[in-house]
């Protein structure tokens, strides 16, 4: 799944943070987006997935031939269509335990309206194992309690998001909060579902190393504007990349 | 004994609006403060359609239905995508907008002079009152395992998420604001429904019925309950008017002289109750991860040990008024209540 943008700008009070002249994200498997503070990193994120408003322009969905815009839609509809996104601050739902927010996370709309208070709760087998199969590979203080510390949220919340199942998984600044080993077991499974066909993946990230070792592909965003893209080693070789972000 | 079943029906329906304060305010996060206005608004309509246009009770009830349908639908509509400081606003403001309709809106509810009388349905003479008494108690026992239910299903966990963090919650794809449309709507027409309920229990409404102390006496009782608490709303009930208004206004042996001051120091106990619980619980008697089963226990357990906090209390006192007792210190009690239960277990 591939989301291009085009003309997109986000203004507050008349002062542009964002201006994308033309650009497309998830084409190539995991890509990073780098760039300095206040660059606009986020804002992109939250226009592609219809949190934040964009002032202008337009981002177009597309998924195996079909293309469509997503500036009519809800954020849980651009959501819907496998475009998540995983959140830099601590997101986390405190009165559900580590298994139930994960149930929430994966049952469908269809199983999970008025009519399911009638019905017998059905266990959906296919779910319990995976969920099975993430908490083994990810061990929490307390698999069957509640997410305790900043960063078993901060890991809730990117499971949470895998869970779901997308087709563009956007991770905003996965490493925060992270314990190292954690951070690399993550991307790990991240690379298989990539390479599994699953999903694509965009990543905005301040850790390079992590950038260089896991993308095929690199965006440098810089006072809201794309300066350049292209492959991690065309982009440690660019002159505006080292100027303006890497301090050589 | 005609007031007992009288009382203990009011008792049901406070009972009733209680659970669905638990479904908007407790698992929802929609702090609805117009309780009052639901249930003021199902009454009074009630009687209009009764006594005004002369309808049976059924008819009357079918277009309660539909009237609350639609009128909890456009307040749905109006406070749901507000922030809930402006929600609170709003559906304080709602309620006050409905008691001053009755006053002013002569024409169809007589206004300060009071509509009557409504009668009851399922007339069978001398048992009506316990014949109606029971179809509460279905009808509330009824929405008690509703709630029950719903705790224990997809769609509640989906409510508790959209409580939580409902931009994190559409972020993964739930449409939030139809999940709250739907249940802030259904348990608001549930609100009117049992105002068109009490209507009947009443027989004659008059504008003073609609006073913003039912919304607190609501609130209040959900939130000494346990707000979250699948059965808080009930603890919750009993304790402020199945104990006050049942047993101590009515039956508590109290002097004349005294009988004036009982109302007060019932709105006094209620405040200092209150700010008790939140103090010291502030999640209510039950908090959110006690199993619903283990409830019953805990009450036992938290009426003996509060009462024997109470008993010790006053032997205390006694000991402070009286400063020569014949008892040594060594079996003066324990003074210092232990709590009923453990939260995280």
């Amino acid at each position: 799944m591939k989301l291009s943008a085009t003309g997109l700008t986000k203004s507050y009070t008349g002062h542009t943070v964002l201006d994308i002249a033309n650009a497309s994200f998830g084409g190539h498997g995991v890509e990073g987006l780098i760039g300095p503070n206040g660059a606009g990193k986020s804002t992109l994120l939250g226009c592609l997935t219809r949190r934040i408003e964009a002032t202008t322009g337009d981002v177009c969905v597309d998924d195996e031939d079909v293309s469509q815009s997503l500036m009519s839609m809800q954020s849980f509809e651009v959501a819907r269509l496998g475009v998540i996104k995983t959140n830099q601050r601590i997101q986390n739902f405190d009165s559900l335990t580590i298994r139930d927010s994960l149930r929430m996370a994966a049952t469908p709309p269809e199983r999970q309206d008025w009519r399911s208070v009638w019905r017998a709760p059905p266990v959906d087998e296919e779910l319990e194992t995976e969920i099975d199969a993430l908490l083994s590979r990810f061990p929490f203080s307390d698999p069957k309690g509640y997410a305790n510390s900043g960063g078993e949220k901060k890991l809730l919340d990117i499971l949470r998001c895998i869970i779901v199942k997308p087709k563009l998984l956007l991770m905003d600044e996965p490493t925060a909060g992270l314990p190292d080993e954690i951070t690399q077991d993550v991307m790990k499974l991240v690379q298989e579902k990539v390479d599994a066909g699953d999903m694509t993946v965009v990543i905005i990230e301040h850790d390079l190393d992590l950038i260089w070792s896991n993308c095929s592909y690199v965006h440098f965003l810089s006072e809201g504007a794309i300066l350049f893209e292209g492959t991690p080693d065309a982009v440690k070789k660019n002159r505006v990349v080292a100027e303006k972000y890497m301090g050589v | 004994m005609a007031y007992f079943i009288f009382s203990l029906s009011l008792l049901l329906i406070y009972l009733g609006l209680a659970l669905a304060l638990h479904v908007q305010f407790g698992m929802l996060g929609v702090a609805n403060f117009g309780v009052v206005g639901f249930w003021g608004l199902g009454m009074y309509a009630m009687a209009v359609f009764q006594v005004q246009l002369d309808l049976s009770f059924v008819d009357a009830f079918v277009l309660v239905t539909v009237l609350s349908l639609a009128i909890s639908w456009l307040i749905g509509w109006l406070v749901l995508r507000l922030d809930p400081q402006a929600t609170l606003c709003a559906t304080i403001a709602f309620a006050a907008i409905v008691a001053l309709l009755i006053v002013t809106e002569k024409w169809m509810t007589m206004g300060v002079v009071g509509i009557g009388t409504i009668r009851y349905p399922l007339r069978i003479g001398d048992g009506t009152e316990y014949l109606y008494f029971a179809v509460l108690v279905a009808l509330v026992v009824g929405l008690q395992m509703l709630v029950l239910r719903l705790h224990k299903s997809p769609t509640g966990r989906l409510l508790q998420a959209i409580r939580d963090n409902e931009e994190l919650c559409a972020s993964l794809g739930k449409d939030t604001i139809r999940v709250k449309m739907f249940w802030f709507v259904g348990a608001s027409v549930a609100m009117c429904l049992l105002g068109a309920l009490s209507a009947p229990l009443n027989q004659f409404l008059t504008p003073n019925m609609i006073v913003p102390s039912v919304t607190f006496a609501v609130w209040i009782a959900l939130v000494l309950g346990g707000k979250e608490h699948a059965l808080g709303a009930t603890v919750g009930v009993f304790v402020t008017f199945g104990v006050f208004d049942i047993l101590i206004e009515t039956y508590a042996p109290v002097s004349p002289e005294l009988a004036v001051v009982v109302p007060n120091l019932k709105l006094f106990l209620y405040g200092l109750l209150l700010m008790a619980v939140l103090v010291y619980r502030p999640t209510g008697f039950l908090a959110p991860t006690t199993p619903p089963e283990e409830v019953w226990s805990r009450i036992k357990s938290g009426a003996i040990t509060s009462f024997a906090a109470a008993q010790s209390g006053v032997k205390t006192l006694q000991a402070t008024v009286n400063p020569k007792p014949k008892s040594s210190q060594d079996d003066k009690p324990d003074t210092t209540p232990s709590e009923p239960g453990d939260d995280k277990t």
